[in-house]
């Protein structure tokens, strides 16, 4: 039976921004399509919140790093809404005694980044290169689908590939790159930097979403691929009114379409008939039918879950099952009736990117605290004040705060409940000393522990990256090797969520590369004639 | 001025596999040790008089059977025992003993899970197929970087051709393992906390990372590095030489002395004669020149080129470069001298295993717990222990009717956070191990005639090994395989003319036994032939 009488070409599970990015390109290509979100509101980790009454923020995701410009273009997002409130927005390293430090984006900045910092400055220009470098030659790899697990064809193209733009920028940099595979970003940052802030600055960048400390090694790596994900955007940039926009911006592009959205619609199983995708029933009993299915909710939910362990072999049952994602990054938003005052900093920097990292030894101290099921007595942050640049969010003269809190454990001593108040305390108290009589101007805030991300957003573990940044889980081996390019061993089955290659952040990259593979290995007229086929 | 067509610096098991190798290949050698008597970490030392054991090292391990068969080392008296892989034991009484037997192995395993017993068919199989795929990049030099725009790039695109050839399935098995942490690895075959935790406590000792740390499944294919495959299907077998190593460096110096080499022990090099950017000759401490074609060092990587040498007669960068190599100390040694057998009630009498050693293992957790004192240079609280009783198979060793044993602590620092190793804590250190003995062992304390703990910081001050790095260099695999030493260097040719490493600093490290001294010595050997 059709849902509401209607026929699908295509059932998208899910509507966050991956699963939104898949339906507005299945549109395009002309399938009429159907999103179900479980939830009552659109955007899964991507959304805009209210703190309380007249305050928004970003509620999980708060930076726009890496998303396309082709998406952008294809969907028309600017004519469904979309707009910037700041583009290119500078990261600064926070300083204890008010020295901050700005990471350089211009000569003039250079120039004075160099003056604070002479011995490290030829080093910084150096490490940049070199990081670009190597992220410019992975960047192409994050942008296309991984080949085809067993296409020695394939793979040989692209290494051969690899291998021919590393000749062009030079015969050294593969060798450099091999090496850097399994180093750790702290012994990297050890040897060519004296200044334990910036060192502290950019292993913040390295090792922010997973649990492993700075002087783990593959870190390095880590923040090379991070580089190469900035590449696929267009600089850090906020949204005017946060995330959400993003959203709803691609939410108007699917209608724009023709494609349907349904909101608090929570998919109980995926229906397979003659071992073929046939569509999908909801918890209400009610089944939809579509010859394709395409989810962005996480592998392990999809295929374990929805389809079904039974289903499937071991190995890939083995491979999904471990390891459990768990997520290391809590969200904390403030509302504020008044603007805070940063000592040290100047005001047209308030709307910047800041980091509390002081240096190597207290990032390494607070993953090691992480692991023991504990937080940091001093968190190690990344705060926006994203109503400096965006008046929307807040009242006037009111603002805003938006702090992501890194080594922020999932499972902790004690439990949450009883923790929450002192993990508060902290963030505020440490706030306080960069920002001093800011507790006196907070009127509300919430906070979101892994745990909470996971029941609210979704998201399996609170884990935005879905799977860490890892070579066994990129490319082709994400989120497992026998899922590695978006198809599933059941004909029509789909996935298209940051599980998927390339991986998390607001990028859209998953939902649009899953369309990509289905539209070559699904030709339009195959999934019509089926559905046509179907009794009405 | 005397001159020899080669010096090896330091009489250590990798010196004198190279000069025994060079002095066959027809060479004049002359091999120079400052210590009183040959064998370097592994010499053999009385803790009181009658009593031998190892000074530095635990005393297993042998010598790929390529190196033992080019040496011809068995007509020099060299005899190897094969034990039985070694016991772990629990702090909640539990034990797991290794069989070299597949069946008795699996009996073993089923006493905790039927299923980890059935998975240890496919554990055994895929670490024989990981170890296979390593031995040709352990079992020789590894290829010099190819110099030339085009010749480089042919040899980057037949690489990534031979990638791209590789079955996917291999491909995902290689990627793991240089990637996962060992605990993750193992949770993907194992369930029971006592077979992952025999299995770990393994792979962790002499290395610096724990059992969560990416990259860290590499390291459990070591055991399995020498394991010939011959169809027993259990767990590999732990190779002593009969003797004690002792027999290793006898069998070495026979062979040396057979081909005309020469070894002074007692000679200091402190300087490097320099020519036009090559090496000449040696300056010993007493002030005398001895002239070589090539000298070999097997010193360290940094006392080679920082102690050995006037900086200004380095190459630029070299300095800073060397001064980047990470070394840590990681293990402490505790020699015992005990009046007699001591007991193991938990153990079946007679377990054969014993002889291949045993470890103080303790589970995962724990074992996370003490590499992160480690780390953050706390003196061990719950250390991981691996124990040889030598004297089980060599009555030699101790009087009759008494024992010795050696004992290697790992993840014991070489500074600590607060304080110094002061005598005090010392003592304590060797108090703990004899504490966590005497669980397994009760009375063992009552036994010991005699005890020395050698902290890391002793191995750097006694024969000069910088930071007590038994590894001589971490083994992460930032610094393995074309990174060992460091990147640029990656072959046991160095920089400086007619000067190589030949210790473990240079690949395969101390991955392969005597590995770095035979592939430097056939790179010298391979250079002469080709009369340059």
């Amino acid at each position: 039976m059709a849902w509401g009488g209607k026929k699908y070409d295509a059932i998208v599970i899910g509507g966050g921004h991956n699963g939104l990015v898949a339906a507005a390109y299945l549109g395009r290509a002309h399938r009429r399509v159907l999103v179900v979100e479980a939830r009552d509101h659109l955007g899964g980790a991507a959304t805009t919140g209210e703190i309380s009454p007249g305050y928004h923020a970003s509620s999980v995701a708060h930076l726009l790093e890496a998303f396309p410009r082709r998406i952008e273009r294809e969907l028309k997002l600017g004519r469904h809404g979309l707009r910037y409130a700041a583009r290119d927005v500078p990261t600064i390293a926070l300083d204890r005694d008010g020295r901050h430090l700005l990471l350089p984006r211009s000569r003039k900045e250079f120039a004075a980044f160099s003056a604070r910092l002479p011995k490290d400055a030829a080093a910084y220009r150096a490490y940049l290169a070199r990081l670009q470098a190597f992220a410019a030659l992975l960047a192409p790899l994050f942008a296309e689908r991984p080949p085809k697990s067993g296409d020695a064809e394939a793979l040989q193209r692209l290494l051969r590939r690899i291998v021919w733009r590393a000749e062009l920028s030079g015969g050294r940099t593969m060798r450099r790159l091999m090496r850097m595979l399994p180093e750790s970003i702290g012994d990297l940052l050890d040897a060519d930097f004296e200044s334990p802030l910036l060192k502290g600055v950019l292993a913040f960048d390295a090792t922010l979403g997973g649990g492993e400390g700075p002087y783990a090694p593959g870190t390095a790596f880590r923040a090379i691929c991070r580089e190469a994900m900035r590449m696929q955007g267009q600089g850090a940039r906020l949204p005017v009114g946060g995330m959400g926009a993003v959203v709803d911006a691609l939410a108007a592009a699917v209608s724009a379409q023709r494609g349907e959205i349904r909101v608090g619609a929570r998919v109980a199983r995926i229906i397979i008939e003659d071992g073929a995708v046939a569509g999908v029933e909801l918890e209400d009993g009610s089944a939809i039918r579509a010859p394709l299915v395409v989810s962005s909710a996480g592998p392990r939910a999809t295929m374990l879950d929805l389809l079904g362990a039974p289903r499937l072999e071991t190995g890939p049952v083995t491979q999904l099952r471990s390891p459990v994602p768990r997520g290391a990054v809590a969200k904390v938003n403030l509302a504020l009736e008044g603007r805070p005052e940063f000592t040290g900093l100047a005001p047209e920097l308030y709307g910047a990117r800041l980091i509390v990292s002081p240096s190597l030894e207290e990032l390494d101290h607070a993953s090691a605290v992480f692991r023991q099921g504990g937080f940091a007595s001093d968190p190690v942050m990344e705060i926006i004040v994203p109503s400096i640049a965006d008046a929307t969010l807040a009242p006037q003269g009111h603002h805003v705060v938006s702090i992501l809190v890194h080594y922020t454990p999932y499972e902790i001593e004690q439990g949450w409940q009883s923790r929450r108040e002192v993990f508060v305390q902290r963030v505020v108290r440490a706030l306080e000393h960069y920002a001093p009589g800011i507790g006196d101007i907070m009127v509300a805030g919430e906070i979101l522990t892994p745990p909470d991300i996971e029941n609210k957003y979704g998201l399996a573990g609170g884990d935005w990256h879905q799977g860490d940044i890892r070579l066994d889980r990129l490319f082709g081996f994400r989120p497992a090797a026998s899922f590695g390019r978006y198809g599933t061993s059941v004909p029509g089955l789909y996935l298209c969520g940051a599980g998927s290659h390339p991986g998390g952040g607001v990028t859209g990259l998953p939902g649009l590369l899953a369309v990509e593979t289905i539209i070559e290995e699904m030709p339009a007229g195959k999934t019509r004639q089926r559905n046509e086929e179907e009794p009405a | 001025m005397v001159r020899h067509d080669a010096i090896v610096i330091g009489a250590g098991l990798n010196g004198l596999v190279a000069a025994a190798s060079l002095a066959r290949g027809g060479l004049d050698v002359l091999v120079l040790d400052r210590a009183a008597a040959a064998g370097g970490l592994s010499a053999e030392y009385e803790i009181v008089p009658g009593f031998r054991v190892p000074r530095y090292t635990l005393g297993s391990g042998g010598l790929p059977a390529r190196i033992v068969a080019g040496l011809d080392l068995p007509r020099h008296g060299l005899r190897f025992v094969r034990a039985e892989g070694g016991v772990s034991f629990f702090p909640d009484g539990a034990y797991h003993a290794a069989y070299r037997d597949g069946v008795v192995h699996r009996r073993e395993i089923a006493r905790f899970s039927r299923r980890d017993a059935d998975a240890w068919t496919r554990y055994r199989r895929d670490m024989l197929r990981a170890a296979r795929g390593l031995a040709p990049l352990l079992g020789g030099p590894v290829r010099a970087p190819v110099k030339g725009f085009f010749a480089g790039l042919r040899a980057r695109l037949d690489l990534a051709d031979r990638i791209a050839a590789i079955a996917p399935e291999d491909l995902a098995d290689m990627v793991r393992f240089s990637t996962l942490p060992l605990s993750e690895f193992l949770d993907s075959y194992f369930e029971s906390p006592v077979v992952k935790a025999h299995l770990a406590s393994a792979a962790l000792m002499r290395g610096t990372l724990g059992p969560s740390t990416p990259t860290g499944a590499f390291r459990l294919v070591v055991p399995w590095l020498a394991e010939t495959g011959d169809a027993m299907g259990g767990a590999p077998e732990t190779l002593l030489p009969y003797g004690g190593p002792a027999a290793l460096t006898g069998a070495l110096l026979a062979v040396i002395a057979a081909h005309g080499g020469q070894v002074r022990m007692e000679a200091e090099v402190t300087d490097i004669l320099m020519k036009d950017r090559k090496v000449r000759g040696v300056v010993l401490a007493n002030g005398e020149e001895i002239g070589a074609g090539a000298i070999l060092s097997s010193l360290d990587v940094k006392r080679s080129f920082l102690s050995l040498f006037q900086w200004r007669d380095l190459p630029e960068g070299l300095v800073e470069r060397v001064g980047r190599v990470r070394m840590k100390g990681v293990t402490a040694k505790v020699n015992l001298a005990l009046d007699g057998l001591p007991d193991f009630p938990s153990l079946p009498h007679g377990c054969p295993s014993l002889a291949g050693g045993f470890r103080l293992a303790g589970y995962i957790p724990q074992m996370e717990r003490t590499f992160s004192d480690w780390r953050h240079r706390i003196p061990p609280r719950d250390p991981l222990v691996e124990v040889l009783i030598p004297s089980l198979h060599d009555a030699t060793l101790a009087p009759a009717g008494k024992q010795v044993l050696s004992a290697l602590v790992q993840f014991v620092p070489d500074a600590l956070h607060e304080g110094a190793w002061s005598g005090e804590r010392r003592d304590a250190l060797g108090d703990l191990v004899i504490a966590r003995l005497a669980e397994v062992s009760p009375g063992i304390e009552k036994l010991v005639l005699a005890r020395e703990v050698l902290l890391p910081n002793d191995l750097e001050g006694e024969i000069g090994l910088t930071g007590g790095d038994i590894a001589y260099g971490e083994t992460t695999l930032d610094q393995m395989f074309m990174n060992r030493p460091f990147p640029g260097m990656g072959s046991a040719e160095t920089p400086l003319g007619n000067f190589y490493l030949c210790s473990p600093s240079a690949h395969p490290g101390p991955l392969v036994p005597g590995g770095a001294g035979a592939n430097a010595a056939a790179h010298l050997l391979e250079r002469r032939k080709g009369g340059r």
